[in-house]
């Protein structure tokens, strides 16, 4: 025989369903964090392993920040704290960088930033060379013809710029310059002895040149002209960089979809 | 097949429905670690040679270590010079904020790099190779926290902060040259006993510092570029009991470094800094620091005071010990005067008379020097004949003695390396072995600026402060840990300004050191003896001690070359003497009323000075201390050429006749200067003394402020 109709399992079935809800919307919550509770009732508070938690901290220093962190969290104290608040948008805000960041990017990627960007990784003008003092002190008067003497050796014997201190007066600056920028040349030597410097191609020992300090004889190694390097040598320059700008891009992207949501009063019109 | 009955089918619904609604909606986002750092060098400690009190005869020098250590193409075994600033304030330093508010780091950092940050002409010559912004630790938090609204509203508006920003009402104009708030937080900081400032119960002071320390590391970070430009991380102690000043810097090797900088809040006395850094900065983490320690003449004898009542007490020896152990570089001159001597206070070198903040300040009570009386108050007993209380210098303490600012002997670092050999018999160790550099001390974050021609730019700062100097260091390369070993193992040197190098080795060496190329003679030099900053063991030295000096100039020539000597001898007796290295010296050099300087004898021109040197009074039963001083040719100081500046225009002295510069004025004359350098010290003992036994539990008590 048909069942009543307050009989019926259906009907059953979806009572307890909406019953089961009613329930959640009434008593659930999102925000209050899960606790586990003892059986008389006090909140229970679980030291980790010692791989789970900060290694330095003994168990019971432990116990005792975990107690404060609650505690804090309860009376709110994380609100209305400038701090905290700048933390926050710190982590927010590298999140979204972040999850840009996970997308992977290819060789050709990072090549087209670096050839949009070339005029970034200029490299000046690079001079390595040797110098070798000769002391107007030491030498007086004949320090025109023992320069003069000592270069011709220095050519014959072909004595390479790296050997450049095993010769001369001594001196308490460097002797051997490798890839240095115009700068400190001109500090060291003065600006004559770095036009002769940038005019000079590598080759044999010249001088005797002029500097607030004495004489040198010079030796031009290596020059490199200013220029845009290959992007081996500033791959992890460029890698960075790009990455940088690509994440920058992602958020900007997140931070207007996320602008959407929201209906701003107050601004003035751009 | 059966089709699912209606039932099974909405039972299926409703466990999805009360799947989704029920599931986990939390979750939590990994925090994200950016932080690079530069690879770590290889041990480069092959050149040292450490020869300590008791070191065994004979030790082997070891050879460079392979250029598979280096970072940089230009690495040099046998090292080079470089140049920097490792005392720089900001405005984030409590005492800076009011003259230069927008001058951050940031800013800093880019003025060393050379560069004109906010296009105001202000530009160094040449970027530094190195610097390090050391603001103040104290106050780094309220002073942002008084500055930035939004940080936390209720302490902007606070009375400490409104005085900061000079907003209290109804103050009356303070006829300070600075900032009333500025006074009140000095003036706090100088208090027995110092506690933070009331807004800080409500403020998250310590958290603020945290996070400005965070972001000086991040711009230092920025900023680094191994083999061109060093960016050290560091911070000031600013220890100042009854405004004495007993400063030190502290500075990092590299990224690993404190969580928040260790301030006169946390460590009350120079041991427990030490202490306390050793315990957040340890070796086994590869964190390494050491502190600098400055401006010893306006300590009032507290920076290096050994109390010689109390050598033999164990807690006192190992507090000594623990600092000595940290305080390895001292700075010998800044812009708030030079620290190597005075005329008077213990020697008669008329080169002492240099860049001194105070020179006529009375001297603290002393009896155990002699000093008996003292000044209470210079405008009411400008004599000072006010009986100095009790009968031992640690009445110091009193907050009234001494108000005016008195200078014992031990202010000065070279009586305070007479006072470390004497301490050195009875505590087995030198309690103040310290290394020299210079640095600026600057309150405008104009890092390294201390060419004499920023002149104008300083004269409302007042004509006894000078530009200070720069910190040299021979290194490797350019690189943070280089850079860094350069000041550990104390191979520095400090000028008053000009980039004058210094170099200095001590041993038995080969004759004609000076006559060889640059290569022979430093290879030597290493090979035979120690460079400067080392221990020279009796064991390396045939009869006497010998040196060998190389010095060589900036922009103007060289005047002479000295090597200073301190010992004490067999009856404790403190002596010195100085020893001019130039056997044939010139008439010097002219300055004309134009500040130009006219070298009319050939032997005053010299670009690089060099001396091979043996010491013809040594003694091997008397420890003793050695440093090289050299000093450039007379030019015009700061001052003077300001003037020749403004005078320029011929009805300037018509219209300010009252000005410095102008007739019957203090700058009516010209002052002449002789720029500087020194090297750090080689230091020889043969007689060490029993060591005190230190192994005793530590008992922190309540620190005196003279308690090391």
């Amino acid at each position: 025989m048909t069942p009543r109709w307050w009989g019926n399992p259906r009907l059953h079935f979806v009572l307890l369903g909406l019953l089961a809800f009613a329930l959640d919307a009434r008593f659930g919550g999102d925000d209050t964090p899960l606790v586990s509770v003892s059986p008389d009732g006090r909140e229970i508070l679980q030291v980790p392993p010692p791989e789970a938690r900060d290694s330095a901290l003994k168990p019971e220093d432990w116990v005792e920040q975990e107690m404060l962190y609650r505690e804090a969290r309860r009376l709110g104290l994380d609100r209305g704290d400038t701090i905290v608040r700048r933390r926050l948008i710190q982590k927010m805000d590298y999140m979204l960088q972040m999850i840009a960041g996970s997308e992977p990017y290819t060789r050709s990627d990072a090549a087209a930033y670096y050839a949009a960007h070339r005029e970034a990784y200029q490299r000046p003008a690079a001079y390595s060379f040797g110098q070798i003092y000769l002391d107007p002190q030491r030498r007086g008067a004949s320090l025109e013809t023992e320069a003069q003497t000592l270069r011709e050796a220095l050519n014959r014997r072909a004595v390479p710029a790296a050997e450049a201190g095993a010769h001369g007066d001594a001196y308490t600056g460097r002797s051997r310059w490798v890839e240095a920028t115009p700068d400190p040349i001109r500090e060291s030597f003065g600006a004559e002895f770095l036009a002769v410097l940038q005019t000079t191609e590598p080759g044999p020992w010249i001088g005797p040149l002029r500097s607030k300090l004495g004489w040198h004889l010079l030796r031009v190694e290596a020059v490199t002209p200013a220029h845009a390097p290959p992007l081996e040598d500033v791959w992890n320059r460029v890698v960075s960089d790009f990455d940088r700008a690509r994440r920058a891009a992602a958020r900007g992207e997140a931070l207007a979809r996320i602008r959407q949501r929201y209906a701003i009063r107050g601004l003035d019109p751009p | 097949m059966p089709r699912l009955a209606i039932e099974s089918r909405l039972s299926l619904v409703g466990m999805l429905i009360l799947a989704v609604a029920c599931g986990d909606r939390g979750g939590s986002f990994s925090e994200v670690i950016t932080a690079t750092e530069p690879a770590p060098l290889a041990d480069p400690s092959a050149l040292q040679r450490i020869a300590s009190c008791n070191a065994p005869a004979g030790e082997v020098f070891a050879p460079p270590p392979p250029p598979d250590a280096a970072q940089c193409p230009d690495y040099d075994p046998y090292r080079q010079a470089y140049f920097g600033d490792t005392h720089v304030h900001t405005a984030w330093s409590f005492d800076a904020y009011a003259q230069i508010p927008d001058r951050d780091p940031d800013w800093a950092l880019r003025f060393a790099r050379g560069e004109d940050p906010d296009g105001s002409g202000e530009r160094l010559r040449l970027p530094l190779d190195f610097v390090m912004i050391a603001d103040h630790s104290e106050l780094v938090g309220e002073v942002n926290i008084c500055t930035d609204p939004e940080f936390n509203p209720q302490a902007y508006n606070s009375p400490e902060c409104l005085a900061f920003r000079n907003e209290l009402t109804g103050d009356v104009e303070s006829p300070l040259p600075f900032e009333f708030g500025e006074l009140l937080l000095a003036f706090g900081l100088g208090q027995p006993v110092v506690d933070r400032l009331p807004f800080c119960v409500y403020a998250d002071c310590e958290g603020a510092a945290q996070h400005f320390w965070e972001e000086q590391v991040r711009l230092n970070n920025a900023h680094y570029e191994a083999c061109r430009f060093t960016s050290l991380h560091g911070y000031e102690w600013t220890y100042s009991p009854n405004a004495a000043q007993a400063h030190r810097n502290i500075m990092f090797e590299n990224n690993k470094v404190v969580p928040r900088p260790i301030s006169y809040f946390d460590a009350k006395s120079a041991s427990e800094l030490v202490r306390k850094l050793d315990a957040a900065c340890r070796e086994e983490d590869s964190c390494r620091y050491l502190s600098m320690p400055h401006n010893s003449n306006i300590s009032r004898g507290r920076q290096f005071f050994l109390d010689p009542l109390r050598l033999d007490e164990p807690l006192y020896a190992a507090n000594l010990g623990d600092v000595a152990r940290a305080n390895k570089v001292a700075e010998i001159i800044q812009e708030k005067g030079s620290s190597e001597c005075r005329l008077g206070l213990g020697t008669n070198d008329e080169q002492c008379d240099f860049e001194l903040l105070r020179a006529s300040r009375p001297l603290c009570c002393d009896p155990l020097q002699g000093v008996t009386e003292h000044c209470v108050s210079r405008f009411e007993d400008p004599n000072c004949t006010a009986p100095c209380p009790g009968n031992r210098p640690s009445d110091l303490a009193i907050e009234t003695d001494n108000n005016s600012g008195c200078q014992a002997t031990h202010d000065f670092l070279r009586n305070a390396y007479k006072s470390a050999l004497t301490a050195q018999q009875r505590l087995g160790f030198n309690p103040l072995k310290l290394s020299i550099i210079g640095s600026t001390d600057t309150h405008r974050a104009s890092a390294g600026a201390t060419d004499e021609s920023f002149g104008l730019t300083r004269r409302g700062k007042g004509l006894a402060s000078n530009f200070g100097g720069l910190a040299g260091v021979w290194a490797e390369e350019n690189t943070r840990e280089s850079i860094f070993a350069a000041f550990s193992r104390r191979e520095t040197f400090g000028t008053s300004g000009p980039r004058i190098k210094l170099r200095l080795w001590a041993g038995s060496f080969p004759p004609n050191m000076c006559a060889r190329p640059p290569d022979e003679l430093r290879r030597l030099a290493y090979e035979n003896g120690v460079p400067m900053g080392q221990d020279l063991a009796p064991a390396m030295i045939d009869a006497a001690p010998e040196f060998v000096i190389q010095a060589q100039m900036d922009e103007v020539p060289l005047d002479r070359l000295q090597i200073i000597k301190v010992w004490v001898d067999a009856a404790g007796g403190e002596h010195e003497r100085v020893f001019e290295l130039d056997a044939d010296p010139g008439p010097g050099a002219v300055v004309d009323a134009q500040c130009r300087v006219q070298i009319l004898d050939p032997r005053d021109d010299n670009p690089q000075l060099c001396a091979q040197w043996r010491d013809p009074e040594f003694d091997p039963a008397l420890n003793a201390t050695y440093y090289a001083r050299v000093l450039e040719e007379k030019t015009c100081r700061w001052s003077t050429r300001a003037c020749v500046d403004l005078r320029q225009d011929p009805d300037f002295c018509v219209q300010n006749p009252a000005d410095n510069c102008c007739p019957g004025n203090a700058l009516a004359e010209p002052q002449i200067i002789q720029e500087r350098a020194w090297s750090s010290p080689v230091w020889y003992a043969s007689v060490c003394g029993e060591p005190v036994d230190t192994s005793v539990p530590f008992n922190p008590g309540l620190p005196s402020p003279l308690e090391p």
